[in-house]
């Protein structure tokens, strides 16, 4: 019987170990759009990195957004140079870093677009990604989501308007999160 | 000791009652295209509702489809009235009276509304998955066909609107227009 315990108390602690705890920001507007509604006390992002397989899980969670609209989310690296890949995901341009102004700040950036939130009949939805195995290194990112979808993605609205930024985090623009993949 | 082994079994046996296994079935192609990509193998659907929250999980994975592709999801309900929607869902494609909509297909005639719930988005190898939960969903059993739609945005705002995009690539059981899987909420 000691025995077992011992075997549960390593298991557990190896997985604690492999994955971290989940990391849990807010959303704020832009930085494209600033009127879109959303209830910026209960939207969030929540992300974690698992050491051993090098996997990034990211929750997408949108609440008193517009009812049955779909917001494209995505990664935005912060970046001089960038792979042409994040994980299974293109990168948009083949990872170039382009550069923009947006709320009185210029910065170079790539984008990763990863999924859709589609919202209900409240204007809440949530989506979850896996991304990786994800390269050594340390990322300096915002998360955002989109006026639509279809940006750099076959089947939806195309590049136009869908393509503003309705949400960002942390923000404002340039103002990253550190997403560190050892 | 035996009082924690009896805990965790009816701990275990509680759990059991309230979460069905889940079922799994494989796509099938079309209803409207049949020529989209996609490893029927390797791809599915899984789903499983639970009978104390009388809410319906679903899960909808597609593998070896084209790569950076938005597939917008939905549940197809085959039925002659429906509600105006289905948990926190708005349900498309009702009539006068709530009456749902008759379409034929691969030479079947039915009538059914839909209930777009989210969408799938491909990677650089055709892959993706989307996971939803939708509910309470009021008890009764349902007659259902899963869909993968060409695109995203149809019935929904922030997409490509109601056209090429509303086509279903994919269902599932079919392989024909109106096959169902039923799913039945206590």
């Amino acid at each position: 019987m000691k025995s077992i315990f011992l075997l549960l108390g390593a298991l557990l602690l190896s997985a604690v170990t492999a994955s971290a705890t989940a990391t849990v920001q807010k959303w704020t507007a832009g930085w494209d759009n600033f009127g879109e509604p959303l209830n910026y006390t209960r939207s969030k992002i929540s992300w974690s990195v698992n050491a051993t397989t090098q996997k990034l899980s990211v929750i997408f969670t949108l609440v008193g957004a517009t009812p049955s609209k779909l917001y494209q989310v995505g990664i935005v690296p912060f970046c001089t140079t960038f792979p042409a890949t994040f994980g299974q995901f293109p990168v948009d341009n083949g990872g170039t870093c382009e550069q923009l102004t947006r709320q009185g700040v210029t910065a170079t950036a790539a984008t990763v677009e990863l999924g859709v939130v589609t919202t209900d009949i409240h204007g809440n939805g949530s989506f979850t990604v896996v991304i990786g195995p994800v390269a050594s290194g340390t990322y300096h990112v915002e998360f955002q989501a989109r006026d639509g979808a279809g940006c750099n993605l076959i089947g939806g609205a195309g590049n136009g308007s869908d393509c503003a930024d309705d949400f960002q985090s942390p923000g404002p623009f340039g103002t990253t999160t550190t997403i560190t993949v050892p | 000791m035996k009082r924690i082994f009896l805990l965790a079994a009816a701990l275990l046996l509680a759990a059991g009652t309230a979460f069905a296994a889940a079922t799994m079935q494989k796509w099938t192609a079309g209803w409207d295209n049949f020529g989209e990509p996609l490893n029927y193998t390797k791809s599915k659907i899984s789903w499983s509702v639970n009978a104390t929250t009388h809410k319906l999980s679903v899960t909808y994975t597609l593998v070896g489809a084209t790569p950076s592709k938005l597939y917008q999801v939905d549940l197809s309900i085959f039925c002659s009235t429906f509600p105006s929607t289905f948990g926190q869902f708005p349900v498309q494609g009702l009539g006068p009276g709530n009456t749902c909509q008759t379409a034929t297909r691969q030479g079947v005639t039915a009538s059914a509304a839909y209930v777009e719930v989210g969408v799938v988005t491909t990677d650089l190898h055709g892959n993706g998955s989307f996971a939803v939960m939708v509910g309470p969903v009021p008890s009764g059993t349902y007659d259902v066909e899963f869909r993968a739609l060409d695109g995203a945005g149809c019935g929904l705002t922030g997409g490509a609107g109601n056209g090429s995009d509303c086509a279903a690539d994919f269902q599932s059981p079919g392989p024909k227009f109106g096959d169902t899987t039923a799913i039945t909420v206590p």
